[in-house]
């Protein structure tokens, strides 16, 4: 178990690598000079382009090494939590400070979504599976066949014009963060959840219909034992772990979402970061966030599989 | 040596199932229904997958014919008529430059239509070719190919695609500029075909994941399957194998994902384009016409509902065709 | 009969000729990380046989013990790791796969499954042309008359060309595919468990049709089956295989009357009393499993489940020695006996 563990964690390494050096090999080569951008910025106008401060930045951001120098040094601060800093912003804050601010927020909305996916997702599934090709399995699939094809930036809209300009069922969205179980969150949490729908219904659905076709069911129908019986003691439990896996996976998309979700609703997260760090060019905000955001899409998926481990006994962790 | 049991038999009678005597060609066999027949069969009676079909011709010719059919230029503004609500002269309102919304929605679709068009080429062919590739190499080559793939899967794809595009665009504008010095054909210097460029380039990157994962499997699951095997026993060559068999093989579910993809591709741009690094300014996107639009949602929520609302029709649109076609296509894989 | 002992002149006659052939798979891991060492799955471990021009090589046994893999390394289908394979005096295994190309015209296979063998998206036409088609045998305006003319001789109404696998039964679709290997003139047939896959009551047709074949178009056949009465009505030598190796191998005749090693006994005594054998076998059912092929039991492969298993057994390997002319046996029994060591 904890050599599986051991493991697992080291052949993260390599991909972290990987995806690290690609966004900032991209990163420091596509968004053209910085330290030109920084002289042209910060220096004194009036001189025009000065040569010697352009030189200063140079040095300071290390920009005479070769490419792989300094992303092993960004590597190796990034490993002490240093992140650089995002130029771009006022006063110069460094990365991690920002993407420490950010993180909670949007973990926080993406648990909420997930909840609500989860909790919605797997009875609509069941339901459509046990009704299949019934009205109600064709009502469901479609439904969030709808709900999940609908780009976030035009749901979350039509639910503000729908719920709260029209209906007042919740209060109109203020600014920041109002907490997890705060009235603000249900809206932008639902909507960032309709994302991940469809797949946790059809998935559900087909890992549902796989055990209900399963020789044991038919013997426990067989001993007499009724239909919702059946279900709960059979067919959820061993339904399961597909389901995890969807469950799972779908981590990865709500979080790219919250692009979307967090600036429409105003919310000073994760996703609102990246997405002002990707429209004012902030290189090593991006940089860093691309980083932290793969670090948690792992950590998730580890936390999946271990949970597969104790849902399904079969499932040695030795692999 | 000749066993009791086993009663010869003259070998040209009994054939199979109650099958005719061979050479007695006087039944003329009933014209066999080819699988592409019987596809199409099936898919013509799925409601949903027509429906979209329909919605999707419909976009193209509107695509094709966009600017024959606005009634207003996409790009003229009427200052008497600054954020009117949908009426009879502006049937989806104007917006906040006095631009009719309607006449940019269409030209909205021609962009969608053609960037997504270009998007899943590309992707099926690199997918195709990199997961033909990885298949056929096997071993470290395909451990590799497959590590990578599934790298990026990991990871918000949306988020990298911005990125390969915020990163990508001042590259790719020196190589339109340089590459202008040399052509001078004048849409090099055209900002808002760099930017589809762009956006093509970077959904591009991401975009062959699916397909290729699709194709390798397909093909690592064909190479064992007997057919091959017997084909292979034939004396054929690895190209006869691959035209003949593999690629037919592979052909519908190819056709499923690109369907997908392309509705994939169409949201993407809108998602590029809604962040405000897709496609420029004075080119109409439904992505960056709902970002405009959001300031105003509360007040003037036609602005965000009327492009909104197209894309999500056209997304859907895709998405039944492709379920539809899926199940035409791959009757074993069918959800039952 | 069969043997040509090794240094008599490679006799014309002898279409198959395979000595020390052995195909070994990379199996699992040893240990858990995937840098660790993979285990070797020997699924043909030194086998040597020769076929004459117009004989039938029966090679039975239980599933799993290689016999598929023989035929399959002998075409090579599957590369063998080692030995040589000589098809009418020339050695396959040295050729280069292009080299390979023109030669599998002359020798075919028949698959087990008449389902997965099919291309589900070609026409059973198509199907059958395309051995003429690869090699270019049959000029495009024949193609047609060639086709009908080769579904005619499998018992196929040639009216059907233009239809796919999914409208026929197994049987029909096994004639598809003995046409398919028919079409390029071959001299060399592999039949794989051309039967197992099919009805009780199709398999007799199939078989005749296969003699019937044979006879006519003077094939040379290696027909692979566990099914004891169809390789002896077939077969004009039969092989026992047991891991990889061959336990014994005589003439049909010899084999059945008066079979020597305690596995080909055991098998033998596991058909169903058959009251056209006449012989009387005295053989326990065979128990337990067949051992895994990754890690074969020390001694003799068989010791673990031989009900006549001696000290010795667990110690070295028999080695394959003529018993009577013609008959071999791998067993410490008859070699014991035979020529002491």
């Amino acid at each position: 178990m904890l050599r599986y563990l051991v493991r697992r964690i080291l052949s993260m390494i390599p991909l972290l690598i990987v995806v690290t050096a690609f966004t900032f090999i991209v990163g420091q080569y596509g968004a053209g000079d910085l330290a030109a951008y920084l002289t042209g910025t910060r220096g004194d106008p009036s001189k025009g382009f000065d040569t010697e401060l352009y030189q200063q930045f140079r040095q300071e951001l290390g920009m005479d090494d070769p490419i792989y120098v300094r992303y092993g040094h960004w590597l190796w601060n990034a490993l002490h939590g240093d992140l650089g800093k995002s130029y771009v912003m006022m006063g110069d804050p460094p990365v991690a400070y920002l993407i420490k601010n950010a993180v909670p927020q949007s973990l926080q909305l993406c648990l909420a979504a997930l909840f609500i996916v989860t909790i919605i997702g797997v009875p609509l599934g069941i339901v459509a599976a046990v009704f299949s090709n019934g009205v109600l399995d064709r009502v469901f699939v479609s439904g969030s066949s709808v709900l999940s094809s609908i780009p976030s930036f035009v749901l979350a809209p039509v639910a503000i014009i729908i719920v709260v300009v029209r209906l007042h069922l919740l209060p109109s969205v203020g600014v920041g963060w109002h907490g997890l179980f705060a009235k603000e969150t249900i809206l932008p949490a639902f909507c960032l959840a309709m994302v991940g729908l469809l797949n946790v219904v059809r998935t559900t659905r087909v890992a549902i219909l796989e055990v209900l076709s399963q020789e044991y069911v038919r013997a426990a129908r067989a001993r007499g034992l009724s239909e919702r019986l059946v279900i709960i003691k059979h067919v959820v439990r061993n339904a399961a772990l597909p389901v995890v896996t969807v469950i799972g996976m779908t981590g990865a998309g709500l979080l790219g979402a919250t692009v979307f979700i967090e600036q429409i609703f105003n919310i000073q997260g994760f996703g609102m970061m990246v997405s002002k760090g990707l429209q004012r060019g902030d290189v090593m905000t991006v940089t860093g966030a691309v980083l932290v955001s793969t670090v948690i899409v792992m950590l998730f998926s580890l936390l999946v599989d271990l949970l597969y481990g104790i849902i399904d006994p079969r499932v040695r962790l030795t692999r | 040596m000749d066993s009791p049991s086993l009663a010869p038999t003259s070998i040209i009678q009994g054939n199979g199932r109650g099958g005719p005597p061979a050479g007695a060609g006087v039944l003329r066999a009933t014209k066999p229904r080819s699988f592409w027949d019987d596809a199409w069969y099936r898919f013509r009676h799925n409601w949903a997958g027509m429906a979209g079909l329909a919605i999707f011709v419909l976009l193209c010719l509107v695509a094709i014919f966009a600017k024959q059919i606005a009634p207003y230029g996409y790009l003229d503004q009427d200052w008497t008529a600054i954020l009117k609500p949908p009426s009879a002269t502006h049937i989806m309102g104007t917006d906040d430059l006095g631009r009719d919304v309607f006449s940019r929605v269409l030209m909205g679709g021609r962009t969608a239509l053609m960037v997504a068009t270009f998007i899943s080429l590309i992707g099926a062919i690199v997918g195709l070719l990199v997961g033909a590739f990885s298949a056929f190499a096997g071993g470290k080559v395909d451990a590799v190919v497959v590590w990578i793939i599934d790298g990026l899967m990991t990871f918000p794809t949306i988020w990298l695609a911005a990125f390969v595009s915020v990163s990508t665009a001042p590259a790719l504008k020196n190589l339109a500029a340089s590459l202008y010095s040399v052509t001078h054909w004048a849409f090099l210097k055209n900002e808002v075909m760099i930017s589809y460029a762009v956006v093509v380039f970077a959904i591009g990157m991401i975009n062959w994941t699916w397909p290729a994962r699709l194709v390798r499997s397909q093909v690592l699951s064909l190479r064992e399957r007997e057919f091959i095997e017997a084909t292979r026993a034939l004396g054929a060559s690895v190209r006869w194998i691959t035209m003949k068999h593999l690629v037919p093989n592979v052909l519908g579910s190819m056709i499923v994902l690109v369907t997908l993809s392309f509705g994939n591709a169409m949201l993407f741009e809108a998602s590029l384009s809604y962040l405000g690094i897709g496609i420029r300014p004075p080119g109409a996107s439904w992505g960056a016409m709902i970002f405009q639009g959001m300031s105003k949602v509360r007040t003037h929520p036609y602005l965000v509902l009327a492009p909104g609302i197209t894309l999500a029709v056209v997304v859907l649109a895709l998405q039944f065709m492709g379920d539809a076609l899926n199940d035409a296509l791959n009757p074993k894989s069918r959800s039952k | 009969m069969i043997q040509v002992r090794d240094g008599t002149a490679l006799d014309d006659s002898l279409v198959i000729r395979a000595r020390g052939l052995k195909t070994y798979y990379p199996g699992p891991h040893k240990g858990a990380w995937p840098w660790s060492g993979r285990l070797t799955v020997k699924a043909v471990d030194d086998v040597s046989l020769d076929i004459r021009r117009g004989q039938t090589l029966g090679l039975v046994g239980e599933s799993g013990c290689g016999k598929t893999t023989v035929g399959r390394s002998l075409l090579q289908l599957v590369r063998p790791t080692a030995g040589e394979v000589f098809f009418e005096g020339q050695d396959l295994c040295k050729l280069k796969d292009a080299e390979l190309h023109p030669l599998r015209r002359r020798m075919q296979i028949i698959f087990q499954d008449p389902y997965a063998s099919l291309d589900s998206r070609c026409t059973i036409g198509f199907t059958i042309s395309e051995g003429l088609l690869i090699h270019k045998l049959v000029p495009p305006a024949e193609l047609r008359d060639r086709v009908a003319d080769l579904m005619v001789t499998v018992g196929l109404n040639p009216a059907f060309e233009n239809r796919y696998p999914h409208e026929f039964s197994g049987g029909q679709r096994q004639r598809v595919g003995i046409a398919r290997a028919l079409a390029t003139s071959p001299t060399f047939i592999v039949g794989d468990e051309p039967i197992s896959a099919l009805d009780v009551s199709i398999q007799a047709q199939i078989i005749n049709l296969l003699r019937t074949l044979r006879d006519k178009l003077n094939l040379t056949m290696l027909f692979i089956s566990h099914d004891l009465r169809a390789v002896r009505y077939l077969s004009d030598q039969v092989a026992v295989m047991y891991l990889g190796k061959v336990a014994e191998m005589a003439s049909t005749d010899e084999l059945f009357a008066n079979p020597l090693h305690p596995y080909t006994q055991a098998l033998l005594g596991s058909v169903p009393k058959p009251s056209w054998s006449g012989v009387e076998i005295e053989a326990p059912a065979l128990s337990g499993d067949v051992p895994s092929p990754i890690n074969p039991p020390r001694g003799c492969y068989f010791s673990t489940r031989c009900p006549r298993v001696m000290p010795r057994c667990g110690e070295a390997q028999p080695a394959l020695v003529e018993a009577s002319p013609g008959h071999k046996v791998a067993c410490f029994l008859i070699s014991a006996a035979a020529n002491p060591v």
